[in-house]
């Protein structure tokens, strides 16, 4: 089993088939019932990051269709591809064709469907509708509530919980010595922790681990992560803060445009610190607020930097205010 | 010292043929004014629009000598109040031509006119292009100034694009062989990029640099300094930020040559600098963050009524929200953001692609595949060159790619130590 050859281990150690989930067992159970009927109803997978929707997608497509069942099914990205015009195209042209063989149905899956906009929501009721004969569709999303409710109503509503720490450990611990990777039980542990349930997080972070050298520990996850992950809102907060704008600003600009971070991630990061700030807690709110703005304006075309520089420059003034 | 005659008359082309550039939309105009009156569903009026120097005064002159027609033409340097305007073409908008040519009436600059200065102005253009008895060709920069809802409407719109270097510097050769002034080839393609498609000021350029007999090089050329054009925009800064009346900051943009996007970013940049107090910035700074919605939302939704609300915002918005800054001059710099996009353009798409790869393997979107797979790649990277190799061969990566992956592994201080 021990191939040389380099891959991402997420991909290598996910599963093909609805026998080989471990988790999430009572959604694998109803998704087999589809399989026993062959049949099945729109679907909406929704669940935090790495918590098994695509997987489940498409194991539920393997068995459903058997090894050749990419010619059935489709795979698309709401947010590369979002927007009107490919629900328009790509996904009717693939929906409408019906499918070849003795399959019932073909399968589209669209991935972080609580990315695309309200017009190309609408857009997809009507394709859903339309050749629901042909096709099954199963989108999957962080927050179902970004769905619009005419297709939360046409589809059949799978929730996806977090993995729990303890089951985290013990998959990864079945990785680890698969790989041949020299970790501690507390290293282990702590990628559990960090990750916070997200299964993909996880395995990423023992795949980097195992690039050090030696044996890993608690300690040296830690330090890992920091550098993987660091906490680049944090800075930028600090700098806002300390009353200068204009370095913050310009941290922001190089996360954006040099280490090309995505606007949203920034937001997120900043989103979870704003709590911690020593501010009067009114003033808390009011940042929330203004940040809520923002991301509202950068979902509306609004450029990312001018709309956090905003939000930076309250922040500035509000720091800057005797206290008391 | 007798001042020399300056070049961008001496060599102002007398006929159609003699232009620089923009041959298609000379075409289109000369094109419009010989079917003008003859067929009932074209405009009335042409506006002609595009940046400085692009030829459009130049166009006109020169066609209304190609075909025999007397220009009556009316610019900036008028007082184009409703009753000058009356006096100067009102005749020459319904009579007949004494020599019984036809006519052109030309008003250039019509984005140029200040609401209070020219008052009523727009109204009698407006009449203008329902009555007048012969063609009306307006000009301005910019043909989406809100000023303009109304006239546009009426004219047949048709855009004069900067002049391209490849079309300059031909005509910049010409004139210095004719002046004798041994140019270097790389000194003339500099001086026409640097002027960004301005043919005028390429001539102005061309004429304080050199002198007659001379040589110019490409340092001559480098040395200069981008003073004029810089201290436009520097007085256009100034007069926003320091402005006491919403409408004195609104006019004070009218005087700049660069577009609103272009003006955004100045004002953006040195905002922080004119606001030096943290309460004023904030405004301002919401005030600009307020305009950029407008304006993107203005250019998605094909809306260009809200832009004259972005432009209120982005110059009256700033001026006000200055209340308890320190007053005095401030230095002012060029918008960061704007050479920094350029430097990191072809980065950004070589990131692009790698994200595409990478999203294709691990079904994920090139955002998700950012924040959750690329961070632990390069980490992978930084500590094992082997394993790195073998993931960029599974993913895909060309040997661009895995160069620019490198070289977003840490700093270059680390570098080195890599392989200890």
């Amino acid at each position: 089993m021990a191939e040389e050859r380099h891959m991402m281990w997420t991909e290598k150690y996910r599963p093909r088939t609805l026998d080989e989930i471990r988790d999430q067992s009572e959604i694998v159970s109803r998704l087999k019932k589809f399989v026993e009927e062959r049949s099945m109803p729109h679907c909406l997978f929704a669940g935090p990051p790495g918590t098994g929707k695509t997987t489940a997608a498409l194991c539920l497509a393997h068995d459903l269709f058997g090894e050749r069942f990419m010619d059935l099914f489709m795979e698309l990205n709401a947010s590369d591809e979002r927007g009107i015009d490919v629900i328009r195209t790509t996904v009717k042209e693939f929906a409408r064709a019906a499918a070849i063989s003795e399959a019932p149905f073909k399968i589209l899956v669209l991935d972080e469907a609580d990315n695309m906009t309200g017009d190309a929501q609408q857009a997809l009721r009507r394709t859903m509708e339309r050749y629901t004969d042909t096709c099954r569709f199963i989108l999957c999303c962080n927050y179902s509530s970004k769905i619009i409710e005419p297709i939360q109503s046409r589809c059949a509503i799978f929730r996806f919980s977090p993995l729990g720490e303890g089951d985290v450990k013990d998959f990864l611990g079945w990785i680890a010595k698969n790989e041949g990777v020299d970790i501690t039980d507390g290293g282990l542990g702590a990628i559990a922790r960090i990750s916070e349930g997200d299964l993909r997080r996880a395995i990423n972070l023992l795949q980097a681990a195992s690039s050090l050298k030696g044996e890993i520990d608690e300690d040296s996850i830690h330090r890992l992560a920091g550098r993987i992950e660091p906490r680049y809102a944090k800075e930028i907060l600090e700098l806002a803060i300390k009353g200068n704008f204009s370095e913050s600003r310009k941290r922001l600009r190089s996360l954006l445009l040099e280490k090309g971070l995505s606007p949203l991630d920034i937001i997120r990061q900043i989103h979870g610190e704003i709590f911690q700030i020593e501010l009067q807690e009114r003033d808390k709110l009011l940042l929330a607020e203004m940040l809520g703005e923002a991301d509202f304006r950068i979902s509306q075309g609004g450029d990312p930097e001018v709309q956090m520089s905003a939000f930076l420059a309250k922040l500035a003034s509000l720091s800057s205010r005797p206290r008391g | 010292m007798r001042p020399a005659e300056q070049w961008e008359e001496k060599y102002r082309p007398s006929s159609i043929s003699e232009i620089v550039g923009n041959k298609e939309a000379i075409g289109r105009l000369v094109e419009w004014v010989r079917k003008w009156g003859k067929d009932p569903k074209a405009k009335r009026g042409a506006l002609i629009y595009g940046p400085p120097g692009s030829g459009k005064t130049v166009a006109v002159e020169a066609l209304a000598r190609d075909l025999g027609l007397d220009l009556i033409e009316v610019n900036a340097s008028d007082d184009r109040s409703k009753g000058k305007l009356e006096r100067m073409i009102g005749g020459a908008a319904s009579g007949m031509s004494i020599l019984g040519k036809g006519k052109i009436l030309f008003l250039d600059e019509v984005d140029g006119m200040s609401p209070s200065m020219d008052s009523g102005a727009m109204d009698y253009i407006d009449e203008l292009l329902s009555k007048a008895n012969y063609p009306v060709i307006l000009a301005a920069n910019n043909a989406w100034d809100p000023k303009l809802g109304r006239i546009r409407q009426k004219c047949e719109l048709i855009e004069f694009k900067r002049i391209g270097v490849r079309e300059a510097v031909p005509f910049l050769k010409r004139v210095a062989e004719e002046e004798g002034i041994r140019a270097d080839p790389e000194a003339l393609k500099l001086l026409a990029e640097r002027n960004r498609g301005d043919l005028r000021a390429m001539l102005k350029d061309l004429q304080t640099l050199s002198h007659p007999g001379g040589a110019l090089t490409k340092e001559d050329v480098q040395g200069a300094s981008r003073r004029d054009r810089t201290d436009l925009i520097f007085n256009v800064l100034k007069n926003v930020f320091s402005a006491k009346s919403c409408q004195s900051a609104k006019i004070a943009i009218n005087e700049a040559e660069v577009d609103h996007e272009m003006l955004f970013e100045w004002i953006y940049e040195n905002a922080p600098l004119w606001l030096s107090d943290p309460g004023d910035l904030a405004n301002g700074m919401e005030a600009l963050a307020k305009a950029d919605l407008l304006f993107n939302i203005a250019k998605r939704e094909q809306n260009w009524g809200l832009i004259s609300y972005a432009i209120d915002l982005m110059t009256a918005g700033v001026a006000m929200a200055k209340e308890r800054s320190r007053a005095g001059w401030v230095p002012m710099r060029f918008p960061e953001r704007i050479a920094l996009m350029a430097k990191t353009r072809s980065e950004r798409a070589i990131r692009q692609r790698v994200l595409g790869r990478i999203a294709r393997r691990c079904h994920l979107s090139r955002a998700s595949a950012s924040a959750s797979v690329l961070p632990y790649v390069l980490e992978i990277a930084r500590n094992d060159s082997k394993a790195f190799k073998g993931l960029a061969e599974w993913f895909g990566f060309d040997g661009e790619e895995i160069e620019f992956l490198k070289s977003l592994c840490g700093s270059p201080a680390r570098r080195g130590s890599k392989e200890a």
